[in-house]
């Protein structure tokens, strides 16, 4: 498209968008007032946080955003959604709006496995790009969003290298009730840090470089064990230390003399005060209102028997692995011992490799290879599972002899014979059986028809391809993730996503090679595929909710792993019901407790089906996501290695799994039992206020966006016209695409053209969606409007004929003048207020006269022939008014903020003065006990230490009088402080910037 | 009349009715002292909101104190709060009122300890025209009480605006408007005062409500009521008045500020599930309550009620919900029935109750009522 289509362009979209073309003014007061600062609950807001993401949110989470920004100047808040709900995306959508609205530094501290989640969602579905943070100097230095595992975080050196950096504006922390797990691990029982604990140096670490950053917890279960896990929480995010007090207070108060339970009658202050920092919904009040309701999970379990051969390898390899002092483990007993048992579960090609690896150590050794061709052999023996190969520190061992090594070597390569040689695989047979039942589904409808596979063993990964193709699949069908992507199906598939998805993306968009590569293989499952094999690499971070069905060909021993690869499919976006599908060996007894525990103390795969669909388990209680985070259940994998490593013999092995088996089952209980105790702590609001809420936003919602895409649409167009871009403009399923091409006066990022769309994004992923914080809005068309309206301004106003407002003064002068009001006070906001006088009048125009002023279709005048009389001091005066009665309508917003801020600081004080009245009363009584015990005492020596006990009673009842004295005249610093900073917000008084001065003749 | 626009806006804080000292016997100690205390910190409100306004000046027009010769603790307190504060370019005017009028041993006196104690930029109404200039382009106009009760309108005692005075002028009185109930012995105060006398504002007090006299006129005469309130039923009250003039002759703007912390409701509950919703009020703890129970109850709801009311007034082991309660359960009456009790009482109990319920027909009938009411309440706590 020429320059000269230009002008067609712009006939047709102002047509479309209803509106002459836009005069500079106008295009600079829409701007503006589309970017200014809004409170949290103002409609355009939340419609625009919205507008930032590929999503569709639902009302439970434009909820959580609302609390979350309104919280946030104050320190912060947690969100304590069940599980399922999203608080990922709750916490994008706050990321990408205050990111947008001047944010700079956000840290993001997370489990490391749920890092690479984090960033593909973030940026698949806000579009931000984030940094892995380390211990470089510049890992943390400029703007940006930083990730950074807990372990570092909390780390010396970690801590110590993010506290001398530039300060964050905000922190997220996920899952935060790890990070800040076991209390009283960390502090004693006056809430103060124990000094020498590792837990408390952890935390401090992390509370000491976060200083006075706000905070945004993510945690579904923010009560575990006991309110004071509760009450620690909210010391991130309320830092004050006001709303509950010290711990002491806090256990005197609420949780009367059982920290694990809240006293009756108190529950429900407590519920007030937590609702305050925290917001949780929960499934049952969100299902009425989700676009895609919740999907299950089912599992099917595939059973078979191992063949004889199988068998006796499987009993001759396990007693082998059993045995003590292998030379096989000479240094790396943990590493081989471990790794052995999980490729065995895995595969017998696993099994075979890991076999032919140890012969190979073992010849080494055999050879007197020097250590690093020993270490060589035992890496490739790590690599298998991708795992991190580290040397293990113990007692110096004596070296094998010759002959001893000899001896194993030869077991070892007949094992490994055996395995190579065994005829059938009744478990890869059961992966066929899988192909065949997911044609039938799918031919049903009842599945997309793809597959994901996990395995833990690269070699698995390799074998259980073979075996697709044996069973008739082509190898284009089968796509292969793992933590290194460089084959060349891996390259072929990046090159295929570069030419197309990635080079339509806007230059801004796009990732970096590393994310390129997961989005490349990740588009290679859902366009061409059917199968994706994947390594533990692929658990965390992976959105493929367009796959309903997953195959664990073996089981890793962490439950929360687990857990991952099933929230690859069963998430956010999934439309059917996830099938997990497991296969066990009925005649391995490990293998069946461990499958129990995991299914049906777990309850991790939901309800477990046998392959014909009979239900062998059913879940109850609390739900997975929670259960293998909590107390006593997180040690599963720890244990499965001790059990490993300790026992002796196949029964041995049993026997603790079995004890395994019970103790989880009663952690379970207990942890339910303190759920079911604490859990509506968090949760202060009845159904059906939350119901209207969440009404009233999918109400308001349609009819929000509908106007902001309007101002989007009017304001682009606007702007393109005035630049002279030339751009194609087409309306589409109740949006807009532009096709802007290359112009050099457009934004430096955005020189080279670019597609945008104003509306849903969701299914258009290489198409940037517009919204306020968009480049082409913030450097593109308000610095255009700003540099076109920067000289003075003379216009004549056209008053439309009918009779209305102003009609009567045609032909009078004047001057109007936007102002932006900048307010701090407890959530910062910006106003823009209008001001317009009339030559002769003593007052300024009512405001609502004013407004119309600035609606009339502005022509440019050259200036009038003689010059207005009113002053600039006359219209400095109206606009102080104008301020003075803004103020009014921002204080409302304030006052009950401020209200509930004194009130708080209040109840801190009063919390204060019930505990040290009660110590009073009861020390008064002790003293008229010992008062009694001296007068009757008959010996002396007794009397003299009753009343020395006394002079102790006394001097403690002074001090505690004079405490209350102070506290009741509110002589405490913390108070003192609060009040200050409230007083200080309330009463904040806005700063004012003139954006336009315009002379004009009404006409 | 035509006035120059002022360089910068001239902003005032207008409050009055403080009441210092005022006692609330009828709440009992926890509550006294805490309504007590309350009226100091609505002063610390004030005081910071009109720096943060940065006000010109702050009128209090009259009882300050809530009686004219105040405890030394009393005027003490005040003296601390506003020593806290160092005031070069503001003022503090305070006004004697009805409560607390100039008179023989009034702290307002001269050579009173208490105004010898006033930071300097406190200033005191201490004679018939006092008159204070206001940075240089307002002057406060000022009629202090000297008597409880007087039929004598202060804002006659106010001069007329002089010719070709083109400052600002503001008034500052105590009295009760023309119209008010007990008006004539109370300083009735004149509706058209400001007009009548050129006055761009008059700032009264007396009126615990907000009140603006002459919302139509360019002068506007205006109640700011008190900032936290003293007794039931003062709808209004709570907030203070900030006022903006930008010239003379000009509307002033005003702008009401809410300071009080307190909320006063009475209530009456006519059954236990009123006594419950109650209870679940989220403003408990900011309230003055007067709870009235009115309302039969059965022993099991009897138990309820009693738990409940212990929920809102707290025990010497939890503190109440309530912020300050009065009750009034003289309307509650107990309604015993033998089918209170569990079936399988045993043999003798049941033997107990029997007689206890005869009982309650004969002269000690409340006695045997109460005696009903332990035994229940045993008996449940057995369970």
């Amino acid at each position: 498209m020429g320059a000269g289509g230009v002008d067609k362009q712009c006939l047709e979209s102002n047509a479309v968008t209803g509106v002459t073309r836009l005069h500079p003014i106008q295009r600079r007061y829409l701007t503006e007032e589309l970017v200014r600062l809004r409170r949290a609950d103002e409609r355009q807001r939340f419609a625009a946080s919205q507008r930032r993401g590929r999503i569709d949110p639902n009302p439970h989470q434009i909820d959580a955003v609302i609390f979350a920004l309104r919280r946030i100047p104050e320190g912060g808040c947690i969100l304590a959604d069940e599980v399922g709900l999203g608080k990922t995306i709750e916490a994008g959508l706050v990321l990408a709006q205050l990111l947008a609205e001047g944010t700079q530094r956000v840290l993001l501290i997370l489990p490391k496995t749920l890092m690479g989640q984090w960033r593909d969602e973030l940026y698949t579905l806000f579009g931000l790009e984030t940094r892995e943070g380390d211990l470089s100097p510049e890992a943390f230095m400029g703007p940006g969003i930083f990730l950074v595992g807990r372990e570092f975080a909390g780390g010396v050196r970690g801590a110590s290298l993010l506290k001398t950096s530039e300060p964050f504006d905000l922190c997220v922390i996920d899952e935060a009730h790890e990070l800040f797990a076991g209390i009283y691990k960390r502090v004693d029982g006056h809430g103060d840090y124990k000094e020498g604990s590792k837990y408390a140096q952890t935390a401090q670490r992390v509370r000491d470089f976060l200083g006075p950053t706000p905070v945004l917890l993510l945690t579904a279960t923010p009560i575990q064990n006991s309110l004071p896990e509760l009450w620690s929480l909210v010391q991130y995010v309320e830092q004050s230390g006001t709303l509950l007090g010290k711990l002491p207070t806090f256990k005197a108060v609420f949780c009367g003399g059982d920290p694990r339970t809240v006293d009756p009658p108190q529950a429900m202050e407590l519920r007030r005060r937590i609702a305050t920092v925290c917001k949780r919904t929960l499934r049952r009040q969100a299902q009425e209102f989700l676009k895609k309701p919740f999907v299950e999970r089912r599992a099917q379990l595939f059973e078979y028997t191992m063949s004889p051969d199988e068998k006796a390898l499987y009993n001759d390899v396990t007693a082998y692995l059993l045995e003590r002092d292998l030379c096989a483990y000479h240094g790396h007993r943990k590493l081989i011992l471990i790794g052995f048992h999980k490729r065995m579960a895995s595969s017998y090609r696993a099994l075979a490799k890991s076999l032919h690896n140890v012969a190979e150590r073992l010849r080494r050794m055999l050879e007197q290879a020097p250590p690093e061709a020993i270490k060589q052999a035992t890496l490739a023996f790590a690599l298998d599972l991708e795992e991190e190969f580290e040397d293990e520190q113990g007692e110096e061992e004596t070296p094998p002899t010759a002959e001893k090594i000899r001896a194993e070597l030869k077991r070892v390569e007949d094992f490994a014979r055996r395995a190579e040689s065994l005829k059938s695989d009744n478990k890869a047979k059961c992966l066929e059986k899988v192909l065949k039942l997911q044609d039938e589904r799918q031919a049903r409808g009842e599945s997309s028809g793809k597959i994901l596979i996990f395995t833990e063993s690269l070699t698995t990964q390799d074998y259980i391809r073979e075996v697709l193709v044996n069973a008739g699949l082509d190898p284009g069908e089968i796509t292969l993730f793992r933590g290194q992507n460089t084959s060349k199906e891996a390259r072929a598939a990046l090159k295929r996503w570069e030419d197309e998805v990635g080079r339509k993306l806007a230059p801004n968009n796009r990732p970096s090679p590393d994310i390129a590569v997961r989005l490349a293989l990740v588009y290679e499952f859902k366009t061409r595929a059917r199968v994706m094999i994947s390594t533990e690499a692929g658990a965390k971070g992976l959105n493929l909710q367009f796959c309903d069905t997953l195959v664990n060909y073996d089981l890793p021993w962490n439950p929360q792993r687990i857990e991952q690869r099933i929230g690859r499919c069963h998430r956010y976006g999934q439309e059917r019901d996830v099938t997990v599908i497991n296969f066990l060996a009925t005649d391995n007894e490990a293998q069946r407790l461990t499958f129990e525990i995991l299914s049906r103390k777990l309850d991790l795969f939901g309800k477990v089906l046998d392959a014909s669909d009979v239900i062998l388990h059913q879940p109850s209680g609390a739900p997975a996501e929670s259960l293998v985070s909590a107390p006593g259940i997180i040690d599963f994998e720890s244990r499965m290695r001790r059990i490993y490593q300790q026992s002796r013999t196949q029964e041995d092995i049993e026997v603790e799994l079995r004890n395994m088996r019970e103790e989880i089952g009663e952690a379970r209980e207990r942890f339910e039992s303190t759920l079911a105790n604490t859990a509506d702590l968090i949760q202060d609001e009845f159904d059906e206020d939350v119901r209207r809420t969440f009404q009233q936003i999918q109400d308001e919602l349609p009819k929000s966006l509908a106007a902001l895409d309007l101002e989007l649409d009017r304001i682009l167009v606007g702007y393109l016209d005035a630049i002279g871009a030339p751009y194609e403009r087409r309306s589409d399923k109740g949006r807009v695409q532009f096709v802007i091409d290359p112009c050099p006066r457009l934004p430096a990022v955005l020189v080279g053209g670019t597609e945008i769309v104003i509306g849903h994004a969701r299914d258009l992923e290489d198409v940037d969606p517009l919204h306020p914080g968009h480049p082409l809005i913030l450097l593109g068309a308000l610095e255009e409007a700003r540099a076109s309206t920067a000289q003075p301004l003379s216009v004549k106003l056209k008053v439309p004929d009918a009779d209305g407002p102003l009609s009567s003064r045609r032909g009078a002068r004047g001057r109007y003048v936007v102002t932006k009001t900048h307010c701090q006070g407890f959530e910062p906001q910006e106003r823009l207020l209008v001001t317009a006088l009339l030559e002769g009048d003593d007052s300024p125009l009512p405001d609502e006269l004013a407004r119309v002023c600035l609606e009339l279709q502005p022509e440019d005048h050259p200036g009038f022939d003689r010059p207005l009389s009113i002053p600039d001091e006359d219209v400095q005066a109206a606009v102080s008014e104008a301020v003075f009665r803004d103020q009014t309508e921002i204080s409302k917003g304030n006052q009950d903020r401020f209200e509930r801020v004194m009130d708080q600081l209040e109840r801190y004080v009063e919390d204060q003065l019930f505990v040290l009245r009660r110590d009073l009363e009861a020390a008064e009584v002790r003293l008229g006990e010992k008062q009694t015990k001296q007068s009757s005492a008959l010996a002396s020596a007794r009397r003299k230490r009753a009343g020395q006990e006394m002079n102790r009673i006394h001097a403690r009842v002074e001090k505690l009088l004079t405490r209350i004295d102070q506290l009741e005249q509110r002589e405490d610093d913390v108070y003192q402080r609060g009040r200050e900073s409230a007083h200080q917000k309330r009463y904040a008084q806005p700063e004012t910037t003139i954006l336009l001065d315009v002379e004009f003749e009404l006409k | 009349m035509s006035t120059e626009i002022l360089a910068t806006p001239f902003k005032l804080l207008h409050t009055s009715d403080w009441h210092l000292g005022r006692g609330f016997p009828g709440f009992g100690n926890r509550g006294d002292t805490r309504l007590a205390h309350a009226r100091f910190q609505a002063v610390d409100r004030i005081l910071g909101a009109a720096e943060a306004h940065g006000v010109n000046a702050v009128l209090c027009a009259g009882d300050v104190f809530h009686e004219a010769t105040p405890s030394e603790e009393v005027w003490r307190k005040l003296v601390d709060q506003l020593r806290k504060r160092q005031w070069s370019n503001r003022v503090l005017v305070l006004l004697p009122g009805m409560h607390d009028p100039l008179v023989q041993g009034s702290p307002y006196s001269r050579g009173h300890p208490f105004r010898r104690a006033l930071p300097s930029w406190v200033h005191v109404v201490d004679r018939e025209r006092f008159e204070l200039q206001l940075g240089d382009r307002a002057t406060l106009h000022a009629v202090p009480c000297q008597a409880q009760a007087s039929e004598q309108d202060p804002t006659e005692l106010l001069p007329d605006r002089e010719e070709g005075d083109q400052g600002l002028r503001i008034g500052l009185v105590h009295g009760r408007a023309e119209g008010l109930a007990g008006y004539e012995t109370n300083f009735p105060v004149s509706r058209e005062a400001a007009d009548r006398l050129g006055f761009d504002y008059i700032a009264l007090g007396d009126a615990h409500d907000r009140v603006v006299l002459n919302p139509d006129s360019p002068a506007p005469m205006v109640y700011s009521g008190t900032p936290e309130l003293t007794s039931f039923g003062e709808q209004s009250a709570g907030t203070v008045s900030v006022v903006m003039f930008v010239r003379a002759g000009r509307k002033p703007q005003i702008q009401e500020e809410r300071v009080s912390r307190w909320i006063w409701r009475e209530e009456e509950c006519l059954s236990l599930e009123d006594l419950r919703r109650l209870c679940r009020d989220p403003n408990l703890a900011k309230s003055v309550i007067t709870l009235r129970l009115a309302f039969g109850a059965s022993l099991v709801d009897y138990v309820e009620v009693e738990s409940l009311l212990e929920m809102l007034e707290g025990t010497k082991t939890r503190p109440g919900k309530a912020g300050v309660i009065k009750l009034d359960s003289t309307g509650l009456t107990l309604t015993t029935s033998a089918g209170d009790f569990a079936a399988d009482l045993p043999e003798v109990l049941q033997g107990v109750v029997q007689r206890l319920k005869v009982a309650e027909g004969a002269t000690q009938g409340k006695v045997a009522t109460r005696a009903l009411l332990h035994l229940f309440r045993i008996l449940r706590q057995g369970t």
